[in-house]
């Protein structure tokens, strides 16, 4: 294999395919990157056999050829060099890094072990504008579970929606679940519902952020795909059942409440200091939020707000709580309650797309 | 301590608490019989029961059905420990602005040492006198209290002065005061002891106090000699105020090194339940669980978890007490000791869950069945209510069933200041019936 | 193909075969069988075969990645220290509830499957108990006692025998390029395990070993205290010589980490593994080592007591030694050879229990010289 690239091109190919190697290996080639070269094209692999990355850039390819080295070694070499054109060499046990003067080394590890990584073929099922997946994501990764005992929580479900021809993004850790429908083009009808890992979800995100391309995406071979510009993304799928979530959303019979988002999460914060748990109490024009730990300290404050319905007191979990009101996108907050043993509901104002159904805790 | 001036240590025993409670919230059983345990068809005992239904012969710890019988027009309540452990608090808030010294001793009853607040708030007798007309005034319960200068005297003291009354005992005037009064009414003689002490003779506690305190220790084991003293008013034991606890542990040392791991995990969740029990006690929860084990060569480890959720169920600590214990065992290796420590203590309160299925309202399931037993326990003690895993390893409980069976467990407790800090640690003397430790039920 | 590979256990290769070429494969396995039979090596060839297009041609990629260790849906599960740590059990139901990564099926070997506490045993049974499609499990012990019944009654269990002797012996015959007489000693001291016949093959040092514990235990008539001191510590000087081979072995893997290939933070990592694997190696080797002793005794004495009742030489495992055989079983009483034959059997369990070794020898060796000439 020899190639030669722009040192620039080179290195945001190399660091960005270094995102999906991770620190915890449990297999010594994990640890590298996969580097192929063909027809005018220079591909930078990596895995955690849970995501895989796959990024691609031009190249003038002059002999075509594959290897694996250390992803570290290579990024951090890749960082320093000089601007300008960069040739790279595999040679029988080392690939060769040559730029203006310097030669740099690295040793190879066979491509024979490294896994397989599946290629995007075909068309996507769908594509969504960057930036809608990138908050859909933001706004519901952090309900999801990182408990191991029941895997399926640790993952998101991606479900097609067909009235809205559009897909919705839901995740729960079973205290709380958070929903985001998501506009798409193109159909969604090929879409097979599933669960991906919440933490490739973040990682999709992460890549994606910075620009605004369309993220497009597709099943294939039994794992999920994400493609952005140049890279794609694979990740492996969670068996099993998403808990049936849609009886769950409260209705709001009881009491309702509209306040600005950021007069709430001042309050919040401020509350959480003295306890982990929140009495809210719901009063005809105003809320009053009270924490304490015994013997320690506690926390009283009131906040106007407008409330439709009976008054009432309920307790959560303030961390739970602040989580559901951040990820609230328009400046004002709406809040649905049934009864203080019940789920509530915290949305958009005026709007269906993102909810967040929070479990209350029981206050002593 | 004072040298010069006698102490002055008060006794405040609520009047039927959660009966009064009961009335506080429901105005309209003022006067009527109430019995708080739950319905008279249900298996159950009764949890307290107010003077109206004593009357009828109706007392603690006698099974509802049998209550029923006895008043079957009294109220039937099976009881709301949140309320009740509400007022206590706001007893407790009270009590705290006369004296830093107060040992709580249950949910309705406190020692407090007034011998410093002469200069502050004037005589003590006027101190409880003010103590006791604000818990009328400002929360509506009625309260009993006994003042002398030791904590003995004083409990005696409150027992005799009930209902709703207030007994003084001057120093110098402690032996008078409780030689007439039966042997029962001193704290430690319940049924069997005090069958003992009439078997001797021994009716009054003016009787006791004749009694060489030798030959009560031949008869009762170092817990006569105890019993001696107490009956001539001598009690020099301090107050153990209840500081707000950074960590809750408890650990205990196995009589023989044991590489039986069935005991070692029964013995962890029991721990984890007096742990746990502490903690719902103070309306605290966890969010830092550590096991702490000893090897027979005496090398210690302690290994961590730390929690998203706090919790105060035995049931989740357990769980993860059990698979830290996991971690830290080695093959072949018998161990001498367990604990369990409890840190990061915040408020409490029981998340709830969003699924239906079998897992799902367990956890308000389990919070609800904690709060039964603790219910039971406030009443009766510990070992009244046992899970069939532990009920073998406490000695009291294990020598009334087998009375040759020496004790298996010698057990410590701590309130440290920090996680598995060991404080002084308290043995706890065993068997029941043949050393020191009052039997159950007194 | 790969099952051809495998020595012995043809009737058992036969039906794991079969059931994976008519796509019959149970969703879990017990292995059960002698350790050292090949219980392992059919494990990875059956995730092979499952796994492999050809069904195991042990040409391809797939095979060579699996029976290397290296394929990405085959996860090999061994003890950490004495234990497989209920974390990696969690770690395993994790990854089974995710979809293979490259093939259609994921697999899962446990090595000492038996070490497993409460824990990490009940997070299995949870993961056998619902299995996830897809997934196969195989449990692999020599001592199925310690499985869990639940977990058990859960797999379809599969037992080793071992492997005929004479199949055995033309096998290292013709791997090891070696005369009949030395392979049949071999086979027969090793008591016909695959594994140990290859190391005896391998490893000269074992078969001086054992002509050194047979001139111990010659001597044992003859010695005074000191002198059973004295050879105890010698032999134990036998059985810790692997082991200090074991530790320089490790170190040269170590240094062959460093070759420049790895980054440095995951050298570090797998050097630490390597630590903790030689540690356990170590602990393993100087049980065996103390076993190992302790059969060759036990077989001394059998091959005397076969002498000593008229039996048929052929019978005889320490063959080459018949001459010896023969004039001890002029002398020693068979009560005696008995006798010693049990404390033998004392002293291997006590390895078991991690008696320390050179107590153990001292003991045992005492034990015997009063058995047999007190």
């Amino acid at each position: 294999m020899i190639v030669s690239c722009d040192r620039e091109k080179l290195n945001s190919l190399v660091q960005t395919a270094l995102r999906g190697v991770s620190s915890r290996v449990t297999m010594p080639i994990l640890s590298g990157l996969l580097i192929n070269a063909e027809s005018g094209e220079l591909v930078a692999s990596s895995t955690d056999l849970e995501m895989s990355i796959r990024t691609r850039v031009e190249a003038s390819v002059k002999e075509s050829g594959s290897t694996v080295v250390s992803g570290k070694l290579l990024g951090d070499i890749m960082k320093s060099l000089p601007p300008g054109e960069v040739t790279v060499e595999s040679g029988e046990k080392y690939l060769v890094v040559r730029s203006t003067g310097g030669e740099y080394r690295i040793k190879e590890l066979m491509p024979e072990d490294f896994p397989q990584i599946p290629v995007w073929s075909g068309d996507a099922s769908f594509k969504v504008q960057g930036g809608s997946f990138i908050s859909a994501i933001h706004q519901t990764s952090r309900a999801s579970s990182s408990d191991e005992k029941r895997p399926v929580l640790t993952g998101s479900l991606i479900e097609k929606n067909l009235e809205s021809s559009g897909v919705r993004m839901v995740a729960t850790d079973s205290y709380r679940l958070a929903w985001k429908d998501v506009e798409v083009s193109g159909s969604v009808a090929e879409w097979e519902d599933c669960i991906i890992p919440t933490k490739t979800l973040n990682e999709v995100a992460r890549l994606a952020g910075g620009s605004d391309a369309d993220v497009e995406t597709k099943m294939q071979d039994k794992q999920a795909m994400f493609r952005i510009g140049t890279m794609v993304v694979t990740s492996r799928l969670i068996e099993g059942q998403f808990p049936n979530y849609k009886q769950l959303i409260p209705k709001g019979e009881k009491t309702t409440v509209v306040l600005a988002k950021e007069d709430l999460v001042a309050v919040v914060r401020r509350a959480m200091i003295f306890g982990h748990n929140i009495r809210f109490g719901v009063y005809s024009d105003h809320l009053r939020l009270t924490t304490e730990t015994p013997e320690v300290g506690d926390s009283k404050e009131e906040i106007a707000a407008e409330v439709s319905g009976e008054e009432m007191e309920i307790g959560f979990n303030a961390g739970y709580l602040l989580d559901g009101v951040l990820a609230v996108d328009t400046e004002k907050i709406e809040m649905r309650f049934d009864d203080p043993q019940k789920p509530a509901l915290i949305k958009d104002f005026e709007s269906e797309e993102f909810k967040y159904i929070i479990m209350p805790v029981r206050l002593r | 301590m004072n040298a010069t001036k006698p102490r002055a240590i008060l006794h405040i025993d609520m009047d039927t608490f959660f009966c009064s409670v009961e009335r506080l919230l429901d105005p309209a059983l003022e006067g009527r019989p109430v019995i708080v345990g739950g319905d008279p068809s249900q298996r159950g005992v009764v949890a307290a029961c107010s003077y109206e239904a004593r009357a009828f012969g109706v007392h603690s710890a006698m099974p509802l059905a049998r209550a029923g019988r006895l008043c079957p027009q009294a109220v039937y309540l099976r009881g709301d420990f949140q309320a009740y452990l509400y007022y206590s608090r706001r007893v407790r808030d009270i009590l705290c602005e006369y004296t830093p010294t107060i040992e709580p001793a249950g949910i309705d009853e406190a020692y407090l040492d007034l011998t410093g607040c002469r200069l502050a708030f004037g005589e003590p007798a006027v101190v409880v006198r003010e103590i006791r007309a604000r818990i009328a005034a400002e929360l509506g319960l009625p309260a009993s209290a006994g003042l002398s200068t030791s904590k003995v005297v004083s409990k005696v003291g409150s027992k005799v002065a009930k209902p709703n009354g207030f007994v003084e005992v001057p120093p110098g005037g402690e032996a008078g005061f409780l030689a007439p009064l039966p042997v029962e009414k001193l704290p430690g003689v319940g049924p069997v002891c005090s069958t003992t002490l009439t078997d001797l003779g021994i009716r009054t506690v003016g009787d006791l106090a004749l009694l060489p305190p030798e030959a009560l220790e031949s008869v009762l084991g170092s817990w006569g000699r105890v019993l001696s003293e107490h009956a001539r008013g001598e009690d020099r034991r301090r107050l153990e105020p209840g500081r707000a606890p950074k960590s809750v542990s408890r650990e205990t040392t196995f009589d023989n090194d044991t590489i039986d791991y069935e005991l070692v995990r029964c013995t962890l969740l029991l721990l984890a339940e007096k742990c746990c029990r502490a903690l719902r006690a103070d309306g605290l929860a966890t969010t830092r669980i550590a096991v702490k084990l000893r090897h027979s060569d005496f090398r210690t480890y302690m290994k961590f978890r730390t929690l998203k959720v706090p919790t105060d169920q035995e049931q989740t600590v357990f769980a993860a007490a059990g698979e830290l214990f996991e971690g830290l065992l080695e093959r072949g290796v018998r161990i001498r000791l367990v604990g369990v420590a409890l840190s990061g203590l915040v408020g409490a309160g029981c998340q709830g869950e969003l699924f239906e299925g079998p897992a799902a309202g367990r956890s308000l399931k389990l919070d609800s069945l904690n709060e039964s037993i603790d219910r039971i326990r406030e009443r009766f003690g510990f070992s009244s209510i046992l899970r069939g895993s532990t009920s073998e390893l406490l000695p009291d409980r294990r020598s009334s069933l087998r009375d040759t069976i020496p004790g298996r467990l010698h057990e410590a407790a701590s309130e440290g200041s920090a996680a598995g800090g060991g404080g002084a640690a308290v043995r706890v003397p065993q068997p029941a019936t043949r050393s020191g430790r009052p039997p159950r039920g007194c | 193909m790969l099952w051809d590979n495998v020595v012995g256990h043809s009737a058992v290769c036969l039906s794991l075969k079969n059931s994976v070429e008519q796509d019959r494969v149970h969703h879990a396995y017990l292995f059960t069988g002698p350790s050292g039979v090949g219980k392992f090596i059919v494990a990875r060839t059956l995730a092979a075969s499952m796994l492999c297009p050809e069904g195991g041609c042990g040409e391809c990629n797939v095979c060579r990645r699996v029976m290397q260790e290296k394929h990405p849906d085959v996860r090999v599960i061994r003890p950490a220290g004495k234990n497989i740590p209920v974390e990696t059990v969690r770690e395993v139901r994790m990854d089974a509830f995710m979809k293979p990564s490259e093939g259609a099926r994921k697999v899962y070997i446990f090595k000492g499957a038996e070490r497993m506490w409460e824990e990490g045993a009940s997070t299995l049974l949870k993961v056998l108990e619902e299995p996830p499609g897809d997934v196969v499990f195989i449990l692999v012990t020599a001592n199925p006692a310690g499985v869990l019944p639940t977990i058990r009654s859960r797999c379809q269990e599969v037992s080793f025998a071992n492997v005929p002797l004479e199949q055995l012996k033309t096998y290292i015959m013709e791997r090891k390029g070696i005369s009949e007489e030395r392979a049949d000693l071999v086979v027969r001291l090793t008591g016909g395990v695959l594994g140990r016949a290859l190391d005896w093959c391998d490893e000269q040092w074992r078969l001086a070993r054992r002509d050194n514990v047979i001139k111990a235990a010659r001597a044992l008539k003859r010695a005074e205290l000191n002198d059973v001191l004295q050879m105890a510590s010698e032999l134990y000087r036998e059985v810790r010589a692997p082991v200090e081979e074991l530790s320089a072995t490790y170190q040269q893997r170590k240094r062959d980490l460093e070759d420049g290939s790895l980054d440095a933070g995951v050298v570090r990592r797998l050097s630490k593994d390597l630590d903790e694997a030689l540690s356990r190696e170590r602990v393993k080797e100087e049980t065996r080592g103390v076993e190992e002793i302790m059969t060759t005794l036990s077989w001394w004495y059998r091959d005397i007591l076969v002498m000593k009742e008229g039996g048929d030489p052929g019978l005889l495992v320490n063959r080459d030694l018949t001459g010896e055989i023969e004039e001890e079983a002029e002398v020693i009483p068979t009560r005696r050879l008995l006798d010693s034959i049990d404390l033998l059997a004392g002293g291997i369990l006590a390895a078991e229990r991690n008696v320390p070794v050179q107590l153990n020898l001292e003991s045992t060796l005492l034990g015997l010289q009063e058995a047999l000439y007190a």
